[in-house]
């Protein structure tokens, strides 16, 4: 109800205001759609299809010259597509609502500070037999932000710089460790909700010099009731406590009737939660993994399109990610730890072609290859290494 | 457009030639889409109620507007389906956009309904539950909706619309006596959807009396999420709905539709 009343609030107010517009652009309505449709052919598992669909609708208000005000609501929902190895199913979807709303006050001739609050639902479904609204993984967010803006001058071409910090506190309602009810350990601390609500909080600085960007962020996640599993298959007092460093960075470029944009990504993923394999439910010794969680990460996005016309371009793009994990051993096709270090790689070609119907929108039809690879050999739960392809056309829409 | 779409039925050639060898896992894939289907029989009709309503707005200047839905259907070729032989909607324009004071955006009332009349030629006026054979003595399909939309201009030929809908899909199935339904004896079937959606979605006006409108929206009670593209003549208007959690992802459909 509570969702109903601040769509509705949300739905009034801009359209009230959203008109005005058209005589004195105080009010900049802001749209943003895609959807796109996927048929996907793994070597191994059954042919599916999926979707995902991307809605962005929000309203600027321009209180004056120095003080606006920006609220979005922003829908984004994730279907059936090939995933990361071992880390979610082909089948996994989620639909995420975010509500959020920004001041935004220009300070002087260089700064723009931009406190703001947000809101967020997200909910998964990560197996087949789980319904919207009852999913494990469902989250409910609130948070806060305080981000600037410093514009200044580097050979009469604007750089901006963005430092921000954001505090978020995101509660998991639905979630609990199925082993630990089984066992019946810790019957009374509520596990059957709560047990993996986090706060995050998070730093990072963006640095825009056009055509170039760049992002250094840091972010802890301090988990509010989960502790960490000890190699006497118990749990400890210290509470899981993760941690990233993310560096990104990237660039639009554009020669003749070729166009890139280039990224690259680099994370590193810290985690004081441990893990203990069991080979059954029953499993009365099993087997203690340390640091089972921290692992480095690169990947880099290289997409090229190449406008063969006014409105027809032609695509091509290579994607490339690569996990290691720092002390997670690989395990054997019998679920046995063996020695190495766990690592992952996923490598996406792509081909396809982009039609663009106005300034606004366009239709794109991508055909791809997916390649995964894992030293992993036990998948029973999760993919590992598999090849596929797929065939997604989409349609974009920007205003 | 018409090159684009012959590039797409392109495409799909190699893939499907790369997918000759993998009967079983399309075997499976029928096998899960049924199970979705069978889980819940009133939310896959609903997509059929989904896309025969409308929530666009009355071109500017129009105060009344009537819509047809013709031609739908679950597969890439539009088709009659349950609601073609009966299904009208209605738009009336309540404010024009600006009419009371200048930004004041439009605002329509929608209301339509449907009901699938060949379900009744399934029905045997005959039966009793001494039949040897299970017959349908009752089959009723049907459903209805009102909505609100509110449009405005961002530019001269571009307006952005909301629309609050609220939807109602009634499933009533009578049999003769009971029958084996997967191990569950049934003999009435009464199925009921309730839905509120709210959308949003831009519409382009090229030229005259020809549009693309672009729709996303989502239903807050069942957490249904749908998109629509389409383009839209003065009489026709053609396009996909986009469910991407159906069984049918992307669906046809070809509507008639006549403004005051």
């Amino acid at each position: 109800m509570k969702k109903l009343v601040l769509i509705l609030c949300l739905f009034i107010a801009t359209a009230d205001v959203g008109a005005v517009g058209l005589e004195s652009r105080q009010f900049t309505p802001y749209f943003n759609m895609r959807v796109g449709q996927g048929a996907y052919l793994p070597n191994q598992g059954a042919f599916f299809t999926g979707a995902n669909m991307n809605l962005g609708v929000g309203l600027l208000s321009k209180i004056t010259d120095k003080h606006v005000l920006f609220a979005l609501y922003n829908l984004d929902f994730r279907g059936q597509a090939f995933q990361f190895p071992n880390t979610q199913e082909f089948d996994s979807k989620s639909q995420a609502h975010l509500f959020s709303f920004e001041y935004r006050w220009n300070v002087g001739d260089r700064w723009r500070v931009r406190p703001s609050v947000a809101f967020g639902k997200t909910y998964t479904q990560t197996a087949a037999a789980e319904v919207w609204g009852h999913g494990l993984y469902d989250d409910k967010s609130a948070g806060l932000q305080l981000a600037g803006d410093y514009t200044f001058p580097i050979r009469q071409k604007d750089a901006v710089l963005t430092p921000m910090i954001s505090r978020y506190v995101i509660r998991f309602p639905n979630y609990s460790d199925i082993l630990r009810e089984f066992r019946g350990e810790n019957a009374n601390t509520g596990l059957a909700g709560g047990l993996k609500d986090q706060v995050l909080l998070e730093f990072s600085l963006g640095f825009k010099y056009a055509p170039w960007r760049a992002k250094l962020r840091f972010n802890t996640v301090d988990f509010k009731s989960e502790r960490v599993v000890q190699a006497s298959a118990t749990y400890g007092t210290d509470k899981q406590a993760d941690s990233n460093v993310i560096l990104e960075g990237g660039m639009d470029a554009k020669l003749w009737i070729l166009e890139t944009s280039p990224q690259i990504r680099f994370v590193t993923h810290k985690s004081n939660q441990n893990f203990l394999l069991f080979q059954s439910a029953t499993d009365a010794t099993p087997a203690f993994a340390g640091n089972y969680y921290g692992y480095k990460e690169v990947s880099l996005g290289l997409p090229v399109f190449l406008n063969m016309t006014k409105n027809w371009a032609a695509s091509g793009e290579l994607d490339l990610q690569k996990r290691t994990y720092d002390s997670r051993h690989p395990r054997d096709s019998q679920n046995q730890f063996v020695s190495g270090r766990q690592s992952d790689n996923m490598v996406t070609l792509s081909a396809g072609l982009r039609k663009r119907m106005n300034d606004v929108s366009a239709f794109t039809l991508t055909y791809s290859v997916t390649t995964a690879r894992s030293n992993n050999k036990f998948e029973r739960y999760l993919p590992s290494s598999y090849t596929g392809q797929g065939l997604v056309l989409a349609y974009q829409l920007t205003y | 457009m018409r090159k684009f779409i012959l590039v797409v039925l392109i495409a799909a050639v190699p893939f499907a030639c790369g997918t000759v060898r993998a009967d079983n896992q399309f075997e499976s894939f029928a096998i899960q889409q049924a199970g979705k289907l069978l889980a819940n029989p009133p939310l896959f009709v609903y997509e059929f109620q989904r896309n025969m309503e409308t929530t666009t707005p009355l071109p500017p200047g129009k105060g009344l507007g009537v819509n047809y839905h013709f031609l739908g259907g679950i597969l890439i070729v539009p088709l009659p389906d349950i609601t073609t032989a009966y299904n009208i909607s209605a738009k009336v324009r309540l404010h024009p956009e600006g009419r009371l004071y200048p930004g004041l955006p439009q605002l329509d009332l929608v209301a339509g309904r449907w009901k699938c009349l060949p379900a009744h030629k399934l029905e045997d006026s005959n039966a009793s539950p001494t039949d040897s054979q299970t017959k349908v003595t009752n089959f009723d399909v049907g459903g209805h909706y009102v909505a609100a939309v509110v449009s405005s201009s961002l530019e001269p030929r571009v307006r952005l619309f909301w629309s609050l809908k609220a939807s109602k899909l009634d499933v009533d199935v009578g049999l003769n006596k009971p029958t084996d339904v997967f191990g569950t004896q049934v003999q009435k079937f009464r199925g009921r959807l309730l839905e509120k959606t709210f959308a949003a979605g831009l519409e382009h006006t090229y030229a005259e009396n020809k549009r693309w409108t672009i729709e996303g929206g989502y239903g807050m009670k069942n957490h249904l999420l749908s998109a629509k593209v389409a383009w839209s003549g003065r009489f026709l208007e053609m396009g996909f709905n986009i469910y991407p959690e159906s069984v049918f992802i992307m669906q046809p459909q070809m509507n008639f539709h006549v403004y005051f």
